[in-house]
């Protein structure tokens, strides 16, 4: 018979992290206590600065500490530490209102009781209901004060913008009345002294004065034309200005009658197949003299054996898909009892032969 | 080699082959003949034209015939290579001052057949400017010397 054995089992300590044996003698471990302190002193420090904020909440724009959460050591969970609002945020809302409630009471009592931690130190950590009350009418004034003044803000951004905008409208006006003049003042510009009429826009942009690389010629480019404008300015590209010569033609809009010609030329080739012969060629390619219609690629390159080859290839391409064994996989390793498959209707009646026998 | 290349004397045929080259790189090679630089980057043009049949279609220009062109391109080195697609000119980052042209010659006629097709693949996919492929020490260098107006 089997002595019976104290089996011991072995204890998680969450606040050291570690796994003992000890039982309740563990919580008199010189580190235990020294880390159990620590963090009585960390909690306290953090819910002293939260009520400090009491009478005289902290509030916060929308973007502040995003999401941030404080770890209570007593319920051994992460909390909200702020409360957010419809505008705004409350700072240390969320620590408030957990340290109030019961359940972090409740979880309180038992950590101080499995740790032996004076029960006199149980209300720096908790905040009684009276308080909480006060808490809420301060931090709602709070809320309400902030948004008055941010009402007031918006408001005052948006007369600025409002009179940016009528300076701006007041302006374009002015410049519109003055415009009539300006061409008054061209006509008599005999008698006016040149600063006054020269007061013109000049495009911003820039040319190359001077240029140069090992082995290049460099130009210089005598006739330049400042209203024309060149790449760096933006200006329209030479392809895209109307000529003088041309320009009567240049006038119509639109795609003209030879580009519509042409269109419906396409349109109807669309219908034919795209593999007929001589589908690419263009016939208003000019031709030289010298000029022969192809021959495949017969001559062209390589020995005439290989183009044998090409060509049957691109005959098969041609095939239509669904010739007869056009599937069929011609590499495809086959079982010992593969027969060429003779179709339904021989298939049946070979059937019948092997059941009448006579 | 430059009688191997297709050349564009007016302006009339330089808007003409700008405007008609469709979903083609079209490369202009502004410079003058007989320019002993032009003639080493046109020996490398018509090299590589027949290969880049398919994709580009190269033209020289004379300067001389063009100051319009010359003007709006801000060109004052010869030779000075510009790329289009579809009427629309392609700039290319070539790691030198000026990324509206390439300026001088290309080491190699497969240097001028990896840029093309970097410009054909990008201009395929709507970009109007690309990074060139080419390694900086084979682009030649210059310096420009600008001056606001």
């Amino acid at each position: 018979m089997a002595g019976s054995t104290s089996f011991v089992q072995f204890e998680h300590c969450s606040l050291c992290k570690i796994n003992h044996k000890k039982k309740k003698k563990h919580i008199y471990a010189k580190r235990h206590q020294e880390i159990l302190r620590n963090i009585l002193r960390k909690f306290e420090n953090k819910i002293q600065t939260a009520k400090a904020t009491l009478l005289n909440p902290e509030i916060q724009p929308l973007d502040f500490e995003m999401g941030a959460k404080f770890w209570c050591y007593f319920c051994a969970k992460e909390v909200e530490k702020h409360t957010r609002e419809e505008f705004c945020i409350v700072q240390y809302g969320g620590l408030l209102y957990h340290i109030a409630s019961d359940d972090h009471l409740k979880k309180l009592l038992q950590f101080f009781w499995d740790n032996i931690v004076e029960r006199s130190l149980k209300t720096k950590y908790i905040l009684m209901a009276n308080e909480l009350e006060i808490f809420k009418k301060t931090s709602f004034l709070a809320v309400k004060n902030y948004e008055k003044s941010l009402e007031i803000k918006i408001k005052q951004m948006a007369e600025q913008i409002h009179s940016v905008e009528q300076k701006r409208h007041q302006d374009m006006i002015q410049s519109m009345q003055e415009k009539p003049e300006t061409s008054l003042t061209r006509l008599n510009s005999r008698m006016l002294p040149p600063k006054e009429i020269s007061i013109r826009r000049k495009p911003a942009g820039k040319k190359t004065i001077y240029a140069y690389g090992e082995g290049l010629t460099w130009i210089q480019n005598i006739c330049f034309d400042e209203d024309k404008g060149n790449i760096f300015t933006e200006a329209t590209p030479p392809w895209l200005c109307v000529d003088e010569e041309d320009g009567d033609k240049q006038t119509e809009i639109g795609p003209t009658m030879q580009d519509y010609e042409k269109h419906l030329e396409r349109e109807k080739k669309k219908h034919l197949p795209s593999t007929r012969v001589g589908a690419k060629f263009d016939h208003n390619a000019e031709t030289s003299a010298q000029w022969l219609p192809s021959f495949g690629g017969v001559w062209n390159r390589g020995r005439k054996g290989d183009s044998c080859i090409r060509l049957g290839r691109e005959k098969k391409k041609h095939l239509p898909y669904t010739r007869v064994g056009a599937k069929f996989d011609h590499n495809a390793e086959t079982s010992a009892q593969w027969l060429p498959s003779f179709g339904r209707v021989y298939n049946r009646r070979r059937k019948g032969d092997s059941c009448n026998p006579c | 080699m430059s009688f191997l290349l297709p050349h564009l004397n007016n302006k009339k045929e330089v808007d003409q082959a700008i405007k008609t080259t469709e979903d083609l790189v079209l490369v202009l090679r502004f410079g003058r003949d007989n320019d002993t630089t032009c003639l080493q980057l046109d020996e490398i043009l018509s090299k590589a034209a027949p290969e880049l049949a398919n994709m580009a279609v190269i033209c020289c220009v004379d300067i001389d015939s063009l100051p319009m062109y010359c003007q709006y391109f801000d060109i004052t080195l010869i030779p000075a290579t510009i790329f289009f697609f579809n009427a629309q000119h392609m700039k290319v980052d070539w790691g030198s001052p000026d990324h509206t042209k390439f300026i001088g010659t290309f080491r190699t006629k497969q240097d001028f057949i990896d840029v093309v097709e970097v410009i054909y693949r990008g201009a395929m996919k709507g970009k109007l400017m690309v990074t060139s492929p080419l390694d900086p020490k084979d682009v030649p260098k210059y310096d420009l010397l600008y001056k606001d107006y």
